[in-house]
């Protein structure tokens, strides 16, 4: 039984997989059953994230039965938790008062996360030198630089039409290379990995 | 007629017999003496341990100097002479010419033709003893003879040995008490020594007091020799020995020696077993012991082994330490608290002196709602041009597809942008088609559109629009959208059946919209809006737009500069957004684009700055470690 | 009473907002008991909303309704539709629920394995059509002379881009190339000179586009802190 189960698991990834694989070549043969499997498998994903949602909770309720001051953070995710799903239960996703909670608590508190890095940031780009120089590293702040400061017009100087025409260059050509060769090395991984999963080899749902 | 006692089973056979008919061992070996030779109740040939006052024959040497005898030490043989002397009380020996000739005859043996087999239990071993002459002293006397203390101290593992209780036809031989000599004493001090580290106290020259002066003129008190060795040697000393032999002086010992010396205050004790009671060996070379176990199965009583105490012996101090240790051990289980780290550290300081110098300009601009910077130049920033074209292209009241991809962190650089999008779409009366893979994104979408119908005037709530909500699954999600709209999304949040009334009743697929606005900040999601919406949008050339961050700009550059291009239009960070704002022809004055300009001038000076004092102080330090090196 | 409350609700909100930017700007400072708190407002208050929407949008809105509007309007076109698309679907995530015991986790597997497969085809796909086979064919093409400029200078500054670029491409997908050919034992193993110099070159390329990604990061980060900055003064002019 122990050797059947992983078996099993890996031909429903395969058929899966491969019957998904054939709509997108043979959209006449395989495009409604592409089109069903891919439909369960919407519905599939917010089970899971359902699932997710609800393990959250559950590992912080077990938190505050723990002793300990981290018990005070699980406690308010909680509540805050419980009265977020009865709120927007009773008023809808796009209710008055949805929205309110929504703009009240998450969207000040994501900005100022990401206004936080800033700070964090450009104090690491200052420190990059006190380690060991590399070209590389000194190549990635002179590209840093240039970015900045061609970017917008300057404090007092206004625009600076070299930096200007040198920033646009190293968007357009260079950066435009690099990123281009990343996607393709991304893309080239994307779908080995992916035939890795479609022949079995891989099993990352842990048959 | 006498019998002669066997000596493998001890039972009496007649003496014309020459094997045993009990146990059919030999009877009469070279070297053994028949009971009936015997005057006494005493050993003949063996007196090993005997009580001081019963020892009294002196040291018996053979008359010719035999190649063994010559090979015996003189130590040993002075050793055997002082120890004799020393003796109160000598138990009644065997005439010296019986013990010479039974020592003769161990030390030359009768030949023996190579052709007859030699009995299985011969007399070999005796001879191989003192073929070895000098070596180890046979241990006559068994442990239990001891004084009390040296036995509880060395033996606590042993149970107490096994003695036999003599019967009717044991009790033939006399019993003697056999005293214990001082090279075993000796050995049980040493032994004890080793495992308590302390002198024990029982010298043997103390606990056998007749003993003394052999031992204070040899000095040897470890290495003594049996009785029987130093009677044989005794008795033939005074007719072979012609002159005198020098006496050994005392060695001087070192202090350290001295130290371990056992304690002879210490008085001994009576023995733990009295053998007075004890049966003598009277035949086999355990002759004139006492005490012997029978080599009789019957004596072997089979019955459970022992029990040993597996109890470790340990000391106090080594107790202390493993308690230590137990200690040590549990703590590394117990988490150890986090020490509170001051919040004033040199690194800390260092970053709030950036975010001051960083924050400070901002507040002045913002409250000083400057305007000296000019927005960005529509031209300027690549894409915008094609995206405001692409917007004026759009119909009127045709659906638009609206995808509200982006986080709610990212509403403050995105927002320009898109709140120029909603505004120019609400003027052209576009049907939008709001949808989201981010669960944040319905909230977002509700919140601008509210947004925009105020800013543009509209009276009462905007209805040109409908909100489809969120689709699970990600690149799924977006494959399922592009191959039909309608059965991933079949009803609005309003809980409206939208695909059944004007004007998205003309929608099956996603090419039927007149154009597909993704508003993103994440370069994956936009990768995955163009791997699979976009490879469909291309085969009707239905228009695919993009509104960025600035971290996703780069990643999504290629798509749009490929040829065919794969993205028609791209607004991206905040200064595409007022560019495309400039180019409709709304500008927002409130300070935002003076900081953002000060801000990236104060960064790009901190990072030069910084970089210049990290070079600077590294150099110093890296000549010291290239002069330590050198 | 609901009137009084929305009036309220804005205000009350922007005082909220401007406490909780204040806790999480504490950060700067150090990691503190205020900025914890919000963390765990904020992650309580985005999870309860993730999770009603997904309520909303697909159990609700694909499970539920078209059942009872099948059922209340007797309109049985679609039924045939909704057992193949949707039942199997709520099956096999009720089956997937399983997961949450470790006693019976095992037993959720096939389900996952299910998701996988789907999930991996579908990347694939993407990946294939979307990604290698338009940007190589945009790498071949850029050098296309039908796209080019007709002036000379322009013709000139679009050749040199379009080779750097396609060399950039190129080089830096060399970068990414590790395989070497089995040596003899004692030999070192390295790769071939030349592509050790292409891979330097890609390398250069790599840098020069993570400057440019990192610049981006910073940019749009730093928009959020003056986002903020603005926020906070407008909130403060509101009350005082």
């Amino acid at each position: 039984m122990k050797k059947i189960l992983p078996t099993s698991n890996a031909i429903i990834a395969v058929i899966s997989g491969t019957l998904v694989l054939l709509g997108y070549f043979f959209p006449g043969v395989f495009g409604s059953i592409q089109s069903v499997l891919i439909g369960w498998a919407i519905i599939l994903a917010a089970f899971a994230l359902l699932l997710g949602i609800f393990n959250l909770a559950l590992v912080h309720w077990k938190k505050t039965k723990t002793a300990g001051s981290s018990k005070v953070y699980s406690i308010v995710l909680l509540i805050s938790l419980f009265i977020t799903i009865i709120v927007v239960s009773i008023n809808g996703p796009t209710g008055s008062f949805s929205l309110w909670l929504f703009n009240t608590f998450q969207v000040p508190v994501e900005i100022s996360l990401l206004a936080v890095l800033a700070i964090v940031l450009v104090y690491s780009a200052a420190r990059l030198l006190t380690r060991k120089p590399k070209w590389y590293i000194v190549l990635f702040l002179v590209s840093v630089v240039v970015m900045l400061l061609g970017s917008v017009p300057l404090f007092l100087l206004g625009e600076v039409t070299p930096l200007i025409l040198l920033r646009d260059w190293l968007a357009h050509v260079p950066a435009v290379a690099g990123a281009r060769g990343l996607l393709l090395g991304v893309a080239l991984g994307t779908v080995a990995t992916g035939l890795r999963i479609l022949l079995g080899v891989d099993r990352p749902y842990g048959g | 007629m006498t019998d002669i006692i066997c000596p493998l089973c001890g039972k009496p056979n007649p003496s014309e017999l020459e094997e045993c008919k009990f146990c059919h061992a030999p009877l009469k070996a070279a070297g053994f003496i028949a009971p009936s030779d015997q005057e006494g109740d005493e050993s003949q040939f063996i007196s090993p341990v005997a009580a001081p006052d019963e020892i009294e024959s002196p040291t018996i040497k053979p008359e010719s100097a035999t190649p063994l005898e010559q090979a015996i030490p003189d130590w040993l043989k002075d050793t055997e002479a002082g120890f004799l002397e020393g003796v109160e009380s000598k138990p009644e020996q065997p005439t010296s010419e019986d013990i010479s000739a039974q020592i003769e005859s161990l030390i030359n043996p009768p030949s023996v033709p190579d052709n007859t087999a030699q009995p299985a239990i011969d007399d070999d071993w005796l001879t191989n003893l003192l073929a070895e002459a000098g070596g180890e002293p046979l241990s006559l006397a068994p442990l239990e003879e001891q004084p009390g203390e040296q036995a509880e101290e060395s033996n606590t593992e042993i149970t107490e040995p096994y003695t036999e209780t003599p019967s009717d036809e044991e009790k033939v031989l006399p019993s003697t008490q056999i005293e214990k000599p001082d090279w075993l004493t000796g050995l049980e001090a040493a032994s004890t020594i080793k495992l308590a580290g302390e002198i024990i106290p029982g010298e043997p020259t103390a606990i056998e007091p007749g003993i003394v002066e052999p031992e204070a003129e040899t000095g040897l008190n470890q290495m003594d020799v049996p009785d029987w060795i130093g009677q044989a040697d005794a008795v033939e000393s005074p007719a072979g020995q012609k002159e005198p032999e020098p006496s050994i002086a005392p060695a001087e010992l070192p202090s350290w020696l001295e130290a371990l010396r056992p304690d002879e205050t210490a008085a001994p004790t009576e023995p733990v077993e009295d053998l007075s009671a004890a049966d003598i060996v009277t035949a086999g070379p355990l002759v004139g012991l006492k005490g012997v176990i029978s080599a009789r199965p019957s004596a072997i009583r089979a019955r459970k082994p022992p029990t040993y105490s597996i109890k470790l012996r340990v000391t106090d101090e080594q107790r202390a330490r493993v308690e230590m240790m137990e200690a040590l051990l549990a703590d590394e289980q117990n988490p150890k608290p986090v020490p509170s780290q001051p919040i004033l550290t040199s690194r800390n300081i260092f970053r709030l002196v950036i975010a001051a110098v960083l924050i400070l300009p901002i507040v002045w601009m913002i409250i000083t709602a400057s305007q000296r910077i000019l927005p960005p130049q529509p031209g300027s920033i690549p894409g915008v041009v094609d995206f405001t074209e692409q917007i004026q292209k759009l119909p009127a009241g045709a659906p638009v597809l609206l995808a509200f991809d982006y986080e709610a962190g990212f509403s403050g650089e995105m927002n320009p942008a898109v709140s120029t999008l909603i505004s120019q779409l609400m003027i052209k009366n576009v049907y939008m088609t709001l949808v989201a893979t981010y669960p944040s994104g319905p909230a977002l979408a509700e919140s601008i559109i509210k947004t925009g119908a105020f800013s543009e005037g509209i009276q009462g709530p905007y209805t040109n629009y409908t909100d489809l909500g969120y689709i699970p699954g990600g690149t799924l999600g977006l494959r399922g959208l592009a191959n039909s709209p309608m059965a991933v999304l079949p009803y609005s949040l309003d809980e409206v059946n939208v695909w059944a009334s004007a004007p998205l009743d003309t929608v099956s697929t996603i090419n039927d919209f007149a154009a597909v606005i993704v508003l993103t900040n994440d370069p994956d999601t936009a990768r995955s809006w163009i791997e699979q919406v976009g490879v469909v949008l291309m085969e009707d050339s239905t228009p695919l737009l993009i509104v960025t961050s600035s971290q996703a700009e780069p990643l999504i550059r290629p798509y749009y500069q490929a040829y065919p291009a794969q993205v028609q239009g791209m607004v991206a960070g905040l200064a595409g957004g007022l560019a495309y704002g400039r180019t409709v022809g709304i500008v927002r004055q409130n300070g935002v684009w003076d900081a953002f300009s000060i801000a990236i001038t104060v960064s790009a000076l901190i990072i030069i700055v910084g970089s210049i004092i990290g070079v600077v102080m590294k150099m110093p330090a890296s000549d010291k470690m290239k002069e330590s090196k050198e | 009473m609901l009137e009084r409350i929305g009036q309220l609700a804005d205000p009350i909100g922007a005082i909220i907002g401007f406490l909780l930017t204040i806790m999480v700007l504490s950060y700067i400072i150090g990691d503190n008991f205020l900025f914890r708190l919000a963390i765990s407002i904020f992650i309580g208050v985005a999870s309860g909303y993730a999770a009603v929407l997904i309520l909303y949008s697909v159990l609700w809105h694909q499970v539920l309704v078209p059942l009872s509007q099948a059922i209340s309007t007797g309109n049985t076109d679609n039924l045939l539709t909704y057992a193949t698309h949707v039942v199997p679907a709520v099956i096999l995530g009720i089956w997937m629920l399983t997961k949450v015991s470790p006693r019976l986790s095992r037993g959720g597997t096939p389900v996952l394995a299910f998701l996988t497969g789907v999930g991996a085809a579908t990347v694939i796909a993407g990946a294939v059509r979307g990604t290698i086979f338009p940007q190589i064919g945009a790498s071949s093409n850029l050098l296309n002379i039908q796209a080019a400029p007709s002036e000379l200078n322009g013709l000139v500054v679009w050749f040199l881009n379009g080779l750097i670029i396609l060399v950039g491409t190129v080089t830096t997908l060399i970068y990414f190339q590790f395989g070497v050919k089995r040596q003899e034992e004692g030999v070192p193993v390295q790769r071939p000179v030349i592509l050790e110099y292409l891979s330097t070159a890609g390398q250069v390329f790599i840098v020069v586009t993570m400057g440019v990604l990192f610049t981006g990061v910073y940019i749009a980060t730093l928009s959020a802190l003056i986002d903020r900055v603005h926020f906070l003064w407008e909130t403060i002019i509101r009350f005082f």
